[in-house]
C-alpha cells in the first residue's frame, strides 16, 4: 500500500510538477475555453439567425408569393441557403471540416485558435438552428398572434415574445449541444492547437507514462461539464418561476 | 373621410378561401364610432374569420377593410367578377374622399368609372390597367397594418397572454415598446385599468397563476391599454368556465357603457340583448340579416336565422 502511493506521487511529481507541466494542461484548458467559448457565440448567433429566417419561411411565404414584390424571392433564396448550409454541415464529419478550415481556407492564417473558433461556431451554429427552430415552432401560435395584433411588426414580435419563449423552451437541448461542443474542440489538436486533450498528450509523450495526464485530462472535462450542468439547472430552475 | 365620418370600419366584398372552403363570400357592412356590434351564427359560418379578417390576422382572398378611411387589406392582386361590384363603392369613396381635386386627380377616377363601365372582367388587357390604378389608389390611401392593428384592439378565445411576462409587463409592453411610453407612464396606466377590473393585487402575477376569467380580463386591459379605437372580441368567454363568464362580461359592458366601439363574436345571446346597438347575423360568409336586438329577437326574417335562434334561445 505504502509502496503504491509512493508509486503514485513520484507519478504526480513526474507528470505535473516536473518542468511545470501541469502549465501545459492550465494552457491548454484555457485554449479549450476560448474555443468554446467563442464558438458557443458564433453558433447562437447563426442559430438564431437561420432559425427565424426558416421559421419565417415556412410560415409567410404563401401570403408573400400572394402579394408579388421581391420579399418572397428574397426570403426564397436565403431559406435555400440556409438548407445547403444544414445540409452540407451536418452532412460532413467536424473534423473534416476543421482540417478543410485549417488546410484550405484559412491556409495563409496563422491564428490557428481562430480558425477553430470559426470551424467549430460554424459546425454548431447548424445544430442549434434546429434547436431555435424547434423551439420557435412549438411556441403557441397565439402568442404570435397576440403580439401582432397589438401592432408589433414580424420582427419586433419574434424579439419580444416569441424568442424570450423559445429560449426557456429549448434551454436544456442548448445546454445538451453545449456540453457536446466542449469535448468536440477536443480534436482541435489535429490542427496543432495545444488544447486540453493536446497538452495531455503532450506530457504522455514527454514522460512515457499515461495514467494520470490522461485521467486528468479526463476530469478536468468532466469537472466542467458537471459544473455547467448545475448552473443551467439553476438557471431554468428560476426561469420556471413564470409556470407554477 | 369616407362616405360617413362616423364610419369607423368599411368592410367591402370581403372573401375568404381556404383552398376550396369558402369561409366568406362578399361580405360588406360597415362599424361606426361607438357600437357594440354582437355576431351571431352557427359554428362554420365565418363569424370568426370575419373578425379576424378586419385586422389582417386572416388575410382576405379577395375584397377591402378600411379603418377611418384608410385602407388596411393588401392591394388585390386578382380580377374577379364580384370585384366590379366593391370597385364601384371603391370608387365613390375615393371620389368623395378626394372631392374638389386636381384635374389629374378627377382624371383618375374617371378612368376607373370607364374601366368599371366596359365590364373589366372580360378583358384581361383592361384588367391590367384597372390592376396597376388599384395599385395606385392603394399607394395614395393604405395604412400601415402594423399602425392600424395600434387601433384594432384584440381579445382571444384563448386569452393569449404572455406567458413569461408577469401581468403588469404583459399589459405595458405594447405601450412602452410602440406608443414610446415611459415605464413609469405605462404602469401607472396598467395599474388604473387592473383597478377597474378588480385585479389590482395581481400586478406582478404570472398568466399561468390567474383563472381563466382574471386572464381575459387581463387581456382586454392589455388591448386597453393601446387605447384602441375598437377593440375586437372574438368568442371571449367560450373557455372559460360558466362561473367566470359574468365577470368577463361585467367588464365588457362596463366598456360598452363608456362608448367602446365594439365587434363581438359570441354565443351569448343576453350579452347580445343587453348591451348590443347592432347585432349580425352570419351565414354561409354573408350578413343573412341584421338590426336592432329586439327587432333581431322579437321578428327575425331570415328563416336560417329563426332556424338558429329557436335552438339557442
Amino acid at each position: 500500500m505504502e509502496k503504491w502511493l509512493q508509486d503514485l506521487s513520484d507519478q504526480f511529481k513526474l507528470n505535473f510538477i516536473d518542468g511545470d507541466r501541469w502549465k501545459w494542461l492550465l494552457e491548454g484548458f484555457e485554449n479549450t475555453l476560448i474555443i468554446t467559448f467563442f464558438a458557443t457565440l458564433i453558433g447562437i448567433s447563426i442559430g438564431v439567425v437561420i432559425a427565424i429566417i426558416r421559421s419565417t419561411y415556412a410560415k409567410n411565404s404563401e401570403s408573400l408569393k400572394k402579394r408579388g414584390g421581391v420579399g418572397f424571392y428574397v426570403l426564397n433564396v436565403l431559406d435555400k441557403i440556409c438548407g445547403l448550409y444544414l445540409t452540407v454541415i451536418r452532412g460532413t464529419p467536424v473534423v473534416v471540416q476543421l482540417l478543410i478550415m485549417y488546410f484550405i481556407i484559412f491556409e495563409s492564417s496563422n491564428n490557428s485558435t481562430m480558425v477553430a473558433v470559426v470551424s467549430f461556431g460554424i459546425n454548431s451554429g447548424a445544430y442549434v438552428a434546429e434547436i431555435f427552430r424547434g423551439g420557435i415552432m412549438s411556441v403557441d401560435n397565439g402568442q404570435f398572434e397576440a403580439g401582432r395584433s397589438l401592432g408589433f411588426n414580424y420582427i419586433k414580435t419574434m424579439r419580444y415574445v416569441v424568442i424570450p419563449q423559445m429560449f426557456k423552451i429549448v434551454l436544456p437541448t442548448l445546454c445538451n449541444e453545449f456540453i457536446v461542443l466542449i469535448k468536440e474542440t477536443s480534436i482541435a489538436g489535429y490542427v496543432g492547437i495545444r488544447d486540453l486533450t493536446k497538452a495531455g498528450d503532450l506530457i504522455r509523450g514527454r514522460t512515457f507514462s499515461a495514467f494520470m495526464p490522461l485521467i486528468a485530462v479526463a476530469i478536468i472535462y468532466l469537472a466542467v461539464v458537471v459544473l455547467f450542468t448545475k448552473l443551467v439547472g439553476k438557471l431554468e430552475r428560476r426561469l420556471r418561476s413564470s409556470d407554477h | 373621410m369616407t362616405t360617413d365620418s362616423n364610419t369607423l370600419i368599411h368592410v367591402n366584398g370581403l372573401y375568404k378561401f381556404f383552398g376550396d372552403n369558402k369561409v366568406l363570400r362578399g361580405l360588406t357592412t360597415e362599424i361606426k364610432r361607438g357600437e357594440v356590434v354582437v355576431v351571431l351564427g352557427p359554428s362554420g359560418s365565418g363569424k370568426s374569420t370575419f373578425l379576424r379578417c378586419l385586422n389582417l390576422l386572416e388575410e382576405p382572398t379577395y375584397g377591402e377593410v378600411w379603418l377611418e378611411g384608410k385602407l388596411v387589406t393588401p392591394v388585390d392582386p386578382y380580377c374577379h367578377n364580384d370585384l366590379v361590384e366593391c370597385s364601384k363603392t371603391f370608387k365613390k369613396m375615393y371620389d368623395e374622399r378626394e372631392g374638389g381635386v386636381s384635374d389629374k386627380e378627377k382624371l383618375k377616377s374617371d378612368i376607373i368609372a370607364e374601366i368599371i363601365e366596359k365590364d373589366l372582367i372580360n378583358s384581361k388587357k383592361e384588367c391590367g390597367a384597372y390592376k396597376s390604378m388599384k395599385k395606385q389608389i392603394f399607394k395614395d390611401n393604405a395604412i400601415n397594418i402594423n399602425i392600424a392593428r395600434e387601433k384594432i384592439g384584440m381579445v382571444f378565445q384563448q386569452f393569449n397572454l404572455f406567458n413569461n411576462l408577469t401581468i403588469l409587463d404583459n399589459i405595458t409592453l405594447a405601450p412602452r415598446k410602440l406608443l414610446k411610453m415611459s415605464r413609469d407612464d405605462a404602469e401607472k396606466r396598467a395599474k388604473e385599468l387592473l383597478e377597474r377590473v378588480g385585479l389590482s393585487d395581481k400586478v406582478s402575477s404570472y398568466p399561468s397563476q390567474l383563472s381563466g376569467g382574471q386572464k381575459q380580463r387581463v387581456a382586454i386591459v392589455r388591448s386597453l391599454a393601446m387605447n384602441p379605437d375598437v377593440i375586437l372580441f372574438d368568442e371571449p368567454t367560450s373557455a372559460l368556465d360558466p362561473e367566470m363568464v359574468g365577470e368577463v362580461l361585467d367588464v365588457m359592458k362596463e366598456l360598452a357603457r363608456q362608448g367602446m366601439t365594439m365587434v363581438v363574436v359570441t354565443h351569448e345571446i343576453g350579452f347580445a340583448r343587453e348591451v348590443a346597438t347592432r347585432v349580425v347575423f352570419i351565414d354561409d360568409g354573408v350578413i343573412k340579416e341584421e338590426g336592432t336586438p329586439e327587432e333581431f329577437f322579437s321578428n327575425p326574417k331570415n328563416p336560417r336565422l329563426k332556424d338558429f335562434l329557436s335552438k339557442v334561445l
